[in-house]
């Protein structure tokens, strides 16, 4: 017996052991990217990944929590912020205290003021000046608080400036080195500082020993573009990186099915919604059944199973499920049968003819999912002509306004980064109409209402609950064939730990201070 | 020879041979390994590929063929005229060929697949404009060199006319360069089709053009390495045909060749 | 002769004039442009309008062109859209790139190519003839990223020997040059023997060998000479282009050269980027050019320039 026990023990012990290795110091990260980053500066710099690299220099007031739990936003260089009781326009941010920027200077409310003005600033010329328009003024309260104006009442406010463009720069430096050049030597508050940036070759990063949040294990990171998806999984395989972004679904199952790879498969939870957008201004489209026949036509479930082998699931509601006051609103099955009746109901017993544009190779199997409705639509009569377009030369199409707009099928991914409803439903109002991105030219004047009155919704309680009418209205008037959320897959090799791809598709800059490399294989 | 009859005949007969409909897509049999029901296994929607590389023959020849045409038509009189006459007519006609050449081929591509929209026959007209200069300057060289000889002098003392001496001496003599390199070229125009395919712009689906499934395939390398071996097989025979054919039309093109061989 | 190749020079100049002029055209005839594709969801018709003026996209073509020359002629070939950074200095860091690549994989080439040609040219049909015929055949139907890829799993991830993706060392060419290199000397075989057979049937061949001259004089000196011609024009041919950068092999090996930059380029219409890569790759590919031309005459004294 007494034997029995010692045995459990030590095993116990082993166990434990095995399970809690002591993170250790050191170590140089090599992360893949699947894009090229064009300019280390967040006002100039485009694509999430991309903006993500910055952010561990220049970190951002917020962020996204990144398993898209609750609550949606956390904080970062802000600590904590509330609206005003008195007037729903302003709000207060308190701010972090104690944070010196890489270059020595004091982080403070004049350095929020400086950034965010920055970016609202047309000498600057910054690329995502749009989403912060709502913003009126920015005043600095004292040292560690900060109060930010809107136009108009605005509930998503600190979801915003967790918005990947939005970094916080030292003003020192930007104005040491003024706008344009500022790029080459940015200086932030993150837990690594910027050593170089060789376009198209790499980026270098090392740790920052006086983080406020404690110096990371990491010695450096070290980021490489690799554009191929085949180069980079087996530069992946071969031990030159260790992280590895988008990795098709059939390679994420041979590396669970092989654990002898010694490579991890990373699925943070989705927040992009990929579905086919039907212009409900054209022909057949312009009656509501012939746009739910579509979606009762195409089978969801299979394209989820086969093409994502389950990695992701079928979209049933305009938000993705980690969205704030997201509801699962309506999921159309798979029923041909409805489908062909819907169609006959609504005057096409024979279907009809159409054009589906996409630009391919923009989507983790774009091609194979524009085949696959394809096919199932020609179930059901309707024959599907597709017409893949450069991706610029599509997103021309889609920018032009209705008059000149020949979209009638589009597939497209609408991604949501700051998993707030005003963006999620956002989209679907007539404001949002080409050049904006909705070229569904969509707009229900119940759904608009709506939108007006969730911004003014003062309790989440209330707020929620408009937007769940919100997307149960546009499910039913389907100005889409709803497909599924895109999954995120990345992998990693096993011996880098604790590390985390965010639901906003960025390396989390706070979690990256814990990520660390086991030595010794 | 005997390849590229095969070919032709395949690309004919498509319909008959093809055991499946080759866009027939079947969800639940994706990227199966060759098999009795499908001897050459399914691609990634799980369409046959034996039928998809049947029906593809059609297209990959017709895209193989029609843009070394257009090289060939734009390329040939451009380089042989210039050589012949050299002078202020060589001059026009190089300049504007250097242009055709300095200008990148993939920006030449994406430009004609923006504005001519994408598709099939978009990317022969890209792919056989791309190839132009490379007769023109062939050929040019080759005449410039031929333009010299004996027999071209014998023929203008003899007081042959310009064009006679160009299209009957000359461009018969200077062929079997040019035969050899259309006959590769056949080749690089469906390669030419799988680079475009390889960046997205190439054939739509749900066209089985061979190319096109190749550099699609790559995606599937490491899980399942049938469907880009298959159409990359079928290409490579199928060069190997056309380059068979190319040798065997040089010998029978070109006068002087002694044939003392076998 | 000195004065040949300023004339050539001068031609150049004109090739290069009416290039700006078709880049700069083609570039904003195709659709879409930077400010629609860099504007993100909550862009307005405001702020695509506010990009373009940024920019200075807002202005007529004509008068675009007319800054875009001036500029030029001060040596300065603008900003990069996508990075704030000059264009030159954009090119200045991926060219060397390319032309270590380029040189390399022409190297391999031509040793390869030219020699399997050359001997298959003297022992036709022999096995070693028909064997490196196959394998020509096979370099010039492999798809570029095929051999890449195939490359790399064998030398980078199977036996873990070289690296894969990059460009700062030696080891790092290797695999990116011979995919470059294996496939272009299939064609160079190629060409090498058929113009190699064809110069051997030739009279002059056949009065060198009645001469009683020794058979490796005449191949190498008498025949090789004046099969050269094509094949020059091929390896030229060849070398320009792979100065354009290879997408396909630079993207596979992710290598920084131009092709990359270029095809980077021309998706976000960074046009300020495409125009100098253009008129660069241009140039360079000209003064080659004038290279091969210069080399006709060299190899067959016949060829005179007028």
């Amino acid at each position: 017996m007494r034997k029995v026990f010692w045995l459990l023990i030590g095993t116990l012990a082993l166990f434990s052991a095995a399970l809690g290795a002591e993170p250790r110091s050191g170590g140089t990260l090599v992360v893949a990217l699947g894009t090229d980053i064009p300019i280390f500066d967040c006002v100039y710099c485009h694509g999430i990944p991309n903006l993500g690299i910055i952010h561990l220099v220049t970190q951002g007031l917020t962020r996204i929590n990144p398993t898209g739990g609750e609550p949606k936003v956390l904080p970062v260089l802000a600590t904590s912020w509330e609206q005003s009781p008195d007037d729903p326009r302003v709000w207060i941010f308190h701010l972090r205290q104690g944070v010196k920027f890489h270059d020595g200077t004091p982080f403070n409310a004049e350095a929020v003021k400086f950034n965010i003005e920055r970016m609202l600033d047309p000498e600057t010329g910054a690329l995502a000046r749009g989403a912060f328009r709502m913003i009126e003024a920015v005043e600095v309260v004292d040292d560690y608080t900060v109060k930010i104006i809107t136009k108009e009442p605005f509930a998503a406010l600190p979801a915003q400036l967790a918005y990947s463009p939005m970094c916080i720069n030292s003003p020192a430096q930007v104005r040491k080195l003024g706008n344009k050049e500022y790029h080459k030597a940015p200086v932030g508050t993150g837990p690594f500082k910027f050593v170089h940036h060789i376009r198209g070759q790499e980026v270098r990063l090392e740790a920052n020993e006086e983080y406020w949040g404690g110096r990371p294990y990491l010695d450096a990171i070290v980021v490489k573009p690799i554009p191929e998806v085949a180069s980079r999984l087996m530069a992946l395989e071969a031990g030159e990186v260790h992280v590895a972004y988008h990795v098709p679904p059939r390679d994420a199952k041979r590396y669970m099915d092989n654990p002898g790879l010694g490579i991890d498969v990373l699925t943070p939870p989705q927040q992009r919604r990929m579905f086919i957008g039907l212009n409900v201004q054209w022909g057949p489209f312009r009656d509501p059944r012939v746009r739910q026949a579509l979606n009762y036509a195409v089978d969801k479930e299979a394209i989820v199973e086969s093409i994502f082998l389950g990695l992701t699931r079928p979209m049933d509601s305009p938000m993705p499920p980690t969205a704030l006051c997201y509801t699962p609103a309506k999921y159309y099955e798979y029923n041909p049968d409805k489908a062909r009746e819907l169609l006959k109901e609504a005057g096409y017993p024979n279907g009809f003819e159409v054009t589906l544009h996409y630009g391919p190779g923009r989507y983790l199997m774009d091609t194979e999912v524009v085949e696959a409705v394809q096919f199932y639509l020609e179930q059901v009569g309707i024959k599907v002509k597709v017409v893949a377009l450069e991706w610029a030369a599509y997103g021309a199409m889609m920018r032009k306004p209705l008059e000149e707009n020949k979209l009638q099928m589009f597939f497209i991914g609408w991604g949501l980064p700051t998993l707030d409803p005003e963006l999620g439903i956002g989209l679907f109002s007539k404001a949002a109409w080409s050049p904006g991105l909705n070229c569904m030219f969509y707009t229900n004047p119940e759904v608009e209402e709506l939108i007006k009155a969730q911004r003014a919704a003062t309790t989440l309680e209330e707020r929620c609950a408009i937007v769940k009418r919100i997307q149960e209205l546009i499910m039913e008037d389907a100005p889409f064939i709803a497909l599924y959320y895109e999954p995120q897959i990345h992998a990693k090799r096993r011996e880098v730990k604790d590390f985390v791809i965010s639901v906003t598709e960025r390396i989390d800059e706070v979690l990256i201070r814990d990520t660390w490399i086991e030595k010794g294989e | 020879m005997a390849i590229v009859l095969l070919a032709i005949f395949t690309a004919s007969f498509a319909p008959l041979i093809a055991p499946y409909d080759p866009l027939k897509a079947n969800l639940r049999e994706m990227l199966q390994p060759p098999s009795l029901r499908h001897p050459l296994g399914t691609d990634e929607l799980g369409r046959d590929i034996l039928s998809r590389i049947i029906y593809g023959s059609r297209i990959s020849l017709t895209l193989g063929v029609v843009s070394v045409g257009i090289g060939l038509m734009g390329g040939l009189p451009l380089g042989a005229v210039g050589a012949y006459y050299g002078g202020a007519a060589d001059l026009i006609i190089m300049r504007f060929i250097d242009i055709l050449l300095a200008f990148p081929a993939i920006l030449l591509a994406i430009v004609v697949v923006s504005i001519l929209g994408p598709g099939l026959y978009n990317a022969m007209i890209a792919v056989g404009v791309a190839q132009l200069p490379i007769y023109a300057r062939l050929i040019r060289s080759v005449v410039l060199s031929i333009k010299e000889k004996d027999f071209v002098e014998a023929a203008r003392a003899l007081g042959a006319g310009d064009s006679w001496i160009l299209f009957r001496h000359i461009v018969p003599n200077a062929m079997a360069p040019i035969i050899v390199q259309a006959t590769l070229n056949i080749a690089s125009a469906i390669l030419s089709a799988a680079a475009l395919g390889f960046l997205g712009l190439g054939a739509q689906p749900p066209t089985p053009e061979w190319g096109t499934m190749l550099s699609k395939g790559r995606v599937y390398l490491r899980v399942a390495p049938h469907v880009t071996t298959f159409p990359g097989l079928a290409i490579l025979l199928t060069v190997l045909g056309f380059n068979l054919l190319g040798d065997g039309l040089r010998d029978a093109l070109d006068p002087r060749m002694v044939r003392t061989r076998r | 002769m000195g004065r040949y190749i300023l004339y050539r020079l001068f031609l150049t100049l004109f090739v290069l004039i009416g290039i700006t002029v078709l880049v700069f055209s083609m570039i904003r005839l195709v659709p879409g442009d930077p400010a629609e594709l860099l504007a993100d969801q909550w862009a307005t018709k405001e702020q695509i309008e506010f990009l373009r003026r940024t920019w200075g996209l807002d202005k007529p073509l004509l008068v675009q062109y007319i800054v875009f020359m001036k500029n030029l002629l001060q040596g300065n070939l603008g900003e990069s859209i996508a990075s704030n950074m000059p264009v030159a200095y954009e090119i200045r860091m991926r060219f060397p790139n390319t032309l270590k690549l380029a040189a390399a994989g022409m190297v391999i080439a031509v040793v390869i190519g030219g020699l399997a040609g050359i001997i298959s040219a003297t022992k036709p049909y022999s096995l070693f003839d028909n064997l490196a015929m196959v394998f020509a055949l096979i370099g010039v139907s492999t798809p570029a990223f095929w051999l890449g890829l195939m490359l790399i799993l064998l030398f980078s991830v199977k036996l873990n020997w070289l690296p894969c993706t990059g460009a700062d060392t030696l080891r790092h060419l290797i695999l990116p040059s011979l995919t470059l290199g294996l496939l272009a000397a299939g064609i160079i075989a190629r060409q090498t023997r058929s113009s190699m057979l064809e110069t051997l049937q030739q009279d002059y061949i056949t009065t060198a060998r009645a001469k009683g001259l020794r058979e490796i004089t005449v191949i190498y000196l008498h025949a090789l000479r004046n099969a050269l011609i094509p094949v020059v024009t091929i390896v030229g041919l060849q070398f320009g282009r792979l100065l354009g950068g290879t997408v396909l092999v630079e993207t596979v090996f992710s290598w920084p050269g131009m092709g990359r930059l270029m095809v980077d380029s021309i998706f976000t219409r960074d046009y300020p980027v495409i125009q100098g890569a253009v008129l660069v790759f241009a140039a360079a590919f000209s003064l080659v050019n004038l290279g091969v031309d210069l080399l006709y005459g060299f190899i067959d004294p016949r060829i005179r320039y007028a």
